[in-house]
């Protein structure tokens, strides 16, 4: 039996048990309220003697009333019978009587409660015996006195003495009567509930011991009896070989362990199992592949041997492409002739397969061409090329396949490919080498010796025909010869390894040098070296070019260039000497000059009284020249600073220029200067050109000799140049002076009639001059003199584009 | 001049230092005029530690041995000497001398006039100047 069941039972017997004792409880509880009822009765005894009490008063009195109030001794058998009655009444009451008190008695005795009332009981009930103890007496009187006396006296004592008595009596046994019957119907009811409470209390406590005994039961089979059933069920899962399974207990008591014990060791159980477990799957899966290897042997196999045949084929295909390649001077044509052919044997059913191959325009076909539809197809591109140069195309001449299968193999597909890459690259090579023999053409009959050389000590690689016709050495020769031995500029080592650092700087190089040939002799040669570099080495190319002739050419030229480059450059030194000179002496000849004056100011000064006219005359004279002779020096000076200092190229508005000049001249009122038209604008140097302006207007003004002097500068536009005039009403210049007035130093009036240096015309020829302008004069003596130059109109790039505003000196 | 301090006269030229020399005279200046022909036996003088310090130095620029410039440069490098004021009494014109003058904080350049008068109005001038301008305390 298990244990649940056994628990089961055993806690229904104690339930059962449990019932019965209270079934008993309850039964006995019954009895003990119909015991009570019963004793609650025997309170009705009470009730009872009561009643019977005033019953008996009631027939007491009637009887007595009957015995005294009507002719009751004409019937002496009632009298008998009345008498007899009364006395039993009588007895009767103290019977009942007695067992009232005894019921009270009683009572008090069971109770305990309810002794205040009991005792109160007992008082009225003893008031009450009393009365009756009192009233029998009486009663027994009345009646002795009926029978000794008359009725009427009996009569008036029972109305005077018992009848009082009588009615209270019934009075209070009425009263007692009624509340004892209350107190019974009372106490019955407090019974009734005391016992139907304490059946409550029993079948309440029965219901719990119930209760309890479920929640026990439920307990244990929780603890116990589930858990070892779920015990069970996993162990025979277990043994049933589900691994997986775990116990959920988690109780903290020994059946809790107990599962734990049990879920680790399923625990354990499952990894061992599932090692073992992988270690088979390991061994199956080595054995299946295995196995599956050696299927895909055994079928392929099988396959294999149709393969072999086809790529037997095949390789023959390619093999014979192979041997048509190395057969010497075939051309790139017979090469796709024959490989249609390879390809049209190389596949399946050549009896229904047809071939074309397709490059650069032409078509190159089998016998049995024909389109169709089942077709392949393979681009031939050049090698390094992306662009489509041909095709090859295979047509299946046959009946398609029924279920839509291709009539080519893969392997016949990869041929193609592996074919269409082979003529590519036959292609792009018989390019390159074409290429290369026209590049060894075109250098072997260039006009320039073409070298080949390796950097580092100038052995010739290679060179072109010109190279060897030059030098007079075979090529062969040639080649075991390095550059220096042909260079004249280049004796040695050191100087090849110079000339091939500059060449690394620089990259290319052009060498004047000579080159010899193998009789010993030498020409002129340029050549240009040119570093190429490749991958993995460096390499110089050169080429030279005999230039004998061109160096004789060259040198009848370079002589008079030279001469003249010579003469020039001793122009300009002529040029920077005579500046530097003219300003020297122009300064150190003035210090003297200034030390003559002033010793002739002092003497003039000091000594004045002790000369005489003549000795005063010639000190005036002394310092007369001394001061011409400043003046020279300084015309001198400014004669040369024309050419020396270089000023700015600005744009000058002779508009304004010129009235500046004429302002700064400050004529005499007798001369007037105007300006005819308006001047255009020069680009020059603004002081020099202001110089012009000065010179010949102040020629203009110094030489006048008219009383209305008249001056007027104007312009034309002539031939691309601006032709400038100073026109003045003066005294004219002779035509053979024309030429002279303009050199230095020449005046046309003697310097002690008329002091002028004689440098302003030569300044300001020597300005306009330089500014490629000419200048001249036209004149008629007596009527005045124009003098003419002329300033270039084209741009001569001025520096900043300024507009000289405000002329400062 | 305010005091009576030499003026110190570095000039070459006979000529031109006899022109100084008389102008400074018709102008009553009283200071006594020290003349040294060239830099050399200028400078000679002013560390010469008897002789007494001009008040001002009149200095030529071209001079032989060692020229204005050169003088000037040494001058202006020592302490003492460069408070000295240096008027450049030349007859160049030239920018460069100008520029190289300045540069070495002369107190001023004037161009001898070529005419006496105009001369003795530039010593006049100059007088007039550093009477006006005031030096400081010798021995500083």
């Amino acid at each position: 039996m298990r244990i649940g069941q056994k628990s089961i039972l055993g806690f229904i017997g104690i339930a059962s048990l449990v019932g019965i004792i209270g079934v008993i409880a309850i039964k006995y509880n019954t009895n003990v309220a119909l015991d009570v009822d019963r004793i609650l009765l025997g309170n009705s005894n009470e009730a009872k003697a009561a009643t019977e009490i005033n019953y008996h008063i009631q027939k007491i009195q009637t009887n007595i009333n009957k015995l005294l109030f009507e002719r009751i001794d004409e019937r002496p058998e009632q009298k008998k019978h009345i008498k007899k009655a009364i006395g039993a009444s009588i007895s009767k009451l103290q019977q009942f009587t007695l067992l009232w008190e005894d019921a009270i008695k009683l009572k008090i005795e069971l109770s305990r409660e309810e002794e205040k009332k009991e005792t109160e009981e007992l008082k009225i009930f003893k008031n009450l015996k009393t009365k009756i103890d009192d009233f029998i007496p009486l009663v027994n009187k009345t009646v002795a006195l009926q029978q000794e006396q008359s009725p009427e006296a009996a009569g008036s004592f029972f109305e005077n003495k018992v009848e009082p008595l009588l009615l209270e009596t019934q009075k209070t046994a009425k009263n007692l009567e009624k509340s004892t019957r209350e107190k019974v119907i009372t106490e019955t009811w407090e019974i009734r509930k005391a016992v139907s409470s304490s059946t409550a209390i029993i079948i309440i406590s029965t219901a719990i011991g119930l209760l309890a005994v479920i929640v026990v039961c439920h307990f244990i089979w929780n603890t116990i009896s589930n858990p070892i059933t779920k015990l069970r069920d996993a162990v025979d899962k277990m043994g049933k070989g589900e691994l997986e399974t775990k116990i959920q207990i988690n109780s903290n008591d020994e059946i809790g362990d107990l599962a734990q014990a049990f879920n680790d060791m399923a625990r354990k159980l499952k990894e061992s199992y599932a090692s073992l477990e992988g270690k088979v799957q390991e061994r199956t899966d080595e054995l299946s592949a295995a196995n599956a290897k050696l299927q895909k042997e055994i079928s392929g196999h099988s396959s294999a041997q149709g393969k072999l045949q086809q790529h037997l084929k095949q390789l023959d295909c390619l093999y014979g492409l192979s041997k048509l390649i190395e057969r010497p001077k075939i051309s790139l044509e017979e090469i796709f002739q024959e490989t249609a052919h390879l390809i049209h044997n190389a596949f399946q059913h050549p009896n229904r397969t047809c071939v074309r191959i397709t490059f650069e325009g032409i078509s190159y076909k089998t016998d049995n061409f024909k389109k169709s539809e089942l077709s392949q197809y393979a681009k031939i591109k050049v090698h390094g090329n992306e662009i489509e140069a041909g095709a090859i195309e295979v047509y299946y001449l046959g009946e398609k396949a029924e279920n839509g299968e291709s009539p080519f193999l893969k392997e016949e597909r990869d041929l193609l490919d592996a074919i269409a890459e082979h003529l590519g690259r036959i292609a792009a090579r018989r390019q390159t080498t074409e290429r290369l023999e026209l590049l060894r053409n075109l250098i072997d009959r260039s006009n320039d010796c073409i070298f080949i050389i390796e950097p580092k000590w100038g052995r010739l690689l290679d060179t072109n025909d010109k190279a060897c016709a030059s030098l007079g050495y075979t090529r062969e020769e040639l080649l075991n010869m390095t550059f220096k031995d042909v260079e004249q500029s280049i004796p040695d080592d050191s100087s090849w390894q110079g000339q091939i650092e500059e060449l690394r700087l620089k990259t290319d190089l052009v060498i004047q040098g000579q080159h010899r040939r193998k009789d010993g002799t030498t020409f002129f040669a340029e050549t240009s070296l040119k570093l190429v570099s490749q991958k993995k080495e460096d390499f110089i190319i050169a080429i030279a070019r005999d230039v004998t002739e061109r160096k004789q050419a060259e040198q009848k030229q370079t002589q008079p260039i030279q001469e003249l480059e010579r003469t020039n450059q001793e122009v300009e030194n002529i040029k920077q000497e005579l500046e530097d000179f003219a300003y020297i002496v122009s300064h150190d000849l003035k210090a003297p000059l200034r030390g003559i004056k002033t010793i002739a100011e002092w003497m003039s000064a000091d000594y004045a009284d002790k000369l005489d006219e003549n000795g005063r005359e010639q000190i005036d004279l002394l310092s007369n020249r001394v001061r011409r002779m400043h003046n020279l020096i300084d015309g001198v000076l400014q004669y040369s600073r024309v050419g020396r200092i270089k000023e700015e190229l600005v744009k000058v508005n002779l508009n304004e220029l010129v009235p500046e000049v004429i302002d700064m001249l400050a004529p005499s009122e007798n001369i007037t200067i105007t300006v005819e038209n308006e001047l255009p604008t020069v680009e020059c140097e603004q002081p020099r050109i202001m110089q012009v302006f000065q010179n010949l207007l102040s020629n203009g003004v110094k030489y006048m000799d008219k009383p209305e002097g008249q001056i007027k500068v104007d312009c034309v536009e002539e031939d691309g140049f601006w032709k400038f005039s100073v026109a003045d009403n003066g005294p004219g210049i002779k035509e053979e002076h024309f030429e002279r007035i303009f050199k230095i130093f020449q005046t046309l009036t003697p310097r002690d009639e008329f002091e002028s240096t004689g440098v302003g015309l030569t300044v300001a020829k020597k300005i306009v001059e330089l500014y490629n302008g000419r200048i001249w004069v036209e004149s008629k003596p007596g009527e005045g003199s124009t003098f003419f130059f002329t300033l270039p109109k084209q741009e001569m790039g001025v520096k900043d584009e300024k507009l000289v505003a405000n002329i400062i000196s | 001049m305010r005091n009576l301090l030499p003026i110190l006269l570095v000039e070459d030229d006979q000529v031109d230092a006899m022109t100084v020399e008389r102008a400074l005279k018709d102008l009553n200046v009283t200071n006594k005029l020290v003349h040294r022909p060239d830099g050399e036996e200028a400078l000679g003088y002013l560390r010469d530690g008897s002789s007494k310090r001009p008040c001002v130095i009149l200095l030529d620029l071209n001079m032989p041995k060692m020229n204005g410039i050169e003088l000037l440069k040494i001058m202006k490098a020592d302490d003492i000497l460069k408070k000295i004021p240096v008027v450049v009494l030349t007859t160049s014109r030239d920018t460069q001398d100008k520029v190289e003058t300045f540069g070495l904080s002369a107190a001023g350049y004037i161009v001898k006039p070529t005419d006496y008068k105009k001369f003795v109005e530039a010593m006049r001038t100059i007088n007039l100047y550093w009477t006006l301008s005031e030096l400081p305390p010798n021995g500083e």
